[in-house]
């Protein structure tokens, strides 16, 4: 079994630009990529996972539909309710899985940005990097946290690697990045009013 | 978010660190000994940076690295440029692809890896790489291209997706701080690490590590071996049927015959078919090629491959295709 462990590193030397990173298996966006892209962004709460065989030949597979219960739209109008579909799931005794894919579960706490659904085999921008979760924490507030569940501090260190600790120690709160999203949403041309 | 800074660190040392075993597994394992992963990303079209030519030959050390300290299961590797990437079909692939099983990848994705299992068995794993992205292979510290993103290492990227299709998961992503290729960030490491051997040994025991063998001067070749090929039609047989496997030699040799000895792996068993003549063939003088007839003798639940690998001989040299791959369906 494995422990969890604490590293703590002295960093006795750093170059001073920050550069984008990229993952193994897919590039993480950066705070604005993910806004831009995006097309619909909400929070809401997991309610239902379904998984269904489609397709047929070469491209029957297993797909999951998870639904959520839309507490408030950011960005785009989801409705009350919306439905990702994404690639992998278990029918019977048949599972496929996708590395990389997010796992939700009924009663969890999203916000996510989604693209692409129904055509992209995780429809979130980045993948899982478009998915955060809303976790309350010991003060009783809603705080957000990355689909490696580590608090969202800084928006713009999303997607590039930091030259050092964030200059911010206190978590962000989901109305603050929500708000940060709005802010980035409405001073994006394509959703200013036309003149 | 937890991003490692390797490539920025100009320094570093640990006040305090505490590196611990902490690699974490996705559940199901295979029950083969040995699981075949069929090579079809095709040729670069030019010079990588390691110098080969052949992103399936650049790609065949990425699966062949976990074998070197695994027990029970061992890892081989195919180059088939005909075999199909397609979920489902009991074909273990490694290829480019515009989607990801007639999905999009999405803009960021550089490669997935598609498993199946059932009660807890693994029965076919696949990797999609996108090829709409910017890919090499090179050793070493990452590379960046000029819009600051690091440049693709085929190699890395497959030991990490293959380490998906064994039954790793990313340790980073849950919770856990460790060296390891199977973490979800890329990195400076391009090769397993200690961790990352750990968890393949907690699923399939120790083996024996090999030592690394000392290199050897290439044999010359010589011109007058000749030079033998494997085809097979149809591509698919059921219950009832038959398929052909034909070896073919380059050049026929006028005055004597050649044997050419195979192997057969894939997932189909053993049971599931029969090979006349069973485990090597005679071309005989004069012909320039010579049939081994694979009769399917039972129905499969699914589909399932059979493959033969034409094994080595001072008698002749083995050219490719050097495989063949049947699919068995229902």
């Amino acid at each position: 079994m494995t422990m969890k462990i604490k590293q703590f590193v002295l960093l006795t030397a750093l170059l001073g630009a920050a550069a984008t990173t990229r993952a193994t298996t897919v590039i993480p966006p950066t705070f604005d990529q993910l806004v831009d892209q995006a097309e619909f962004i909400f929070q809401g709460t997991v309610t239902d996972i379904k998984s269904q065989w489609i397709g047929e030949g070469a491209e029957r597979s297993i797909v999951t539909y998870v639904t959520f219960k839309v507490e408030e739209s950011v960005k785009g109008n989801a409705g009350q309710s919306y439905t990702i579909r994404m690639l992998g799931g278990t029918v019977g005794e048949d599972t496929i899985e996708v590395s990389d894919a997010p796992r939700f579960q009924a009663g969890d706490r999203e916000i996510v940005f989604v693209e692409h659904n129904g055509s992209q085999f995780v429809p979130l921008v980045g993948i899982m990097h478009g998915r955060f979760h809303v976790r309350r924490n010991q003060a009783g507030r809603d705080i957000v946290t990355d689909n490696n569940d580590e608090p969202v501090r800084d928006l713009t260190r999303l997607g590039r690697e930091s030259s050092g600790p964030s200059p911010r120690v206190t978590d962000l709160t989901s109305d603050d990045f929500k708000a940060a999203v709005k802010e980035k949403v409405q001073a994006a041309p394509s959703n200013r009013p036309a003149q | 978010m937890k991003f490692l800074h390797l490539t920025l660190i100009a320094v570093a040392s640990f006040a305090f660190a505490t590196i611990a075993s902490a690699y974490v597994l996705e559940g199901p394992t295979w029950s083969a000994s040995t699981v075949t992963f069929q090579l079809r990303l095709g040729n670069a079209g030019r010079t990588l940076t390691d110098g080969n030519t052949s992103w399936d030959v650049a790609a065949q050390p990425a699966v062949l690295a976990w074998n070197a300290n695994m027990g029970s299961l061992q890892l081989a590797a195919n180059i088939n440029p005909g075999a199909p990437l397609s979920s489902g079909d009991g074909i273990n692939s490694i290829g480019f692809s515009n989607t990801a099983n007639g999905q999009s990848f999405g803009s960021g994705t550089l490669a997935i890896t598609l498993y199946w299992y059932s009660g807890g068995r693994m029965t076919e794993a696949d990797v999609y790489v996108n090829n709409k992205m910017s890919w090499d292979s090179y050793r070493g510290p990452l590379r960046y291209g000029s819009n600051t993103y690091a440049i693709g290492d085929i190699q890395r990227v497959l030991i990490h997706e293959v380490g998906h299709a064994i039954g790793l998961n990313h340790p980073d992503q849950h919770g856990q701080n460790v060296d390891a290729i199977m973490n979800s960030v890329i990195s400076n490491r391009y090769t397993t690490s200690a961790d990352d051997i750990r968890g393949s040994q907690a699923m399939y025991g120790v083996g024996q590590a090999q030592p690394t063998p000392t290199p050897s001067p290439s044999p010359t070749p010589n011109p007058n071996q000749p030079r033998v090929s494997v085809s097979v039609a149809p591509g698919t047989a059921s219950v009832g049927n038959s398929a052909i496997f034909t070896i073919t030699l380059a050049s026929v040799n006028p005055n004597a015959p050649t044997t050419v000895s195979y192997s057969m792996s894939g997932s189909a068993g053993a049971t599931l078919y029969s090979l006349n003549p069973a485990g090597q063939v005679t071309i005989p003088a004069g012909a320039s090629s010579a049939n081994v007839t694979l009769t399917v003798l039972k129905r499969p639940k699914r589909s399932r491959t059979a493959i033969m690998n034409l094994g080595s001989s001072s008698g002749y040299i083995v050219s490719t295709p050097s495989t063949a791959t049947i699919t068995i369906t229902r």
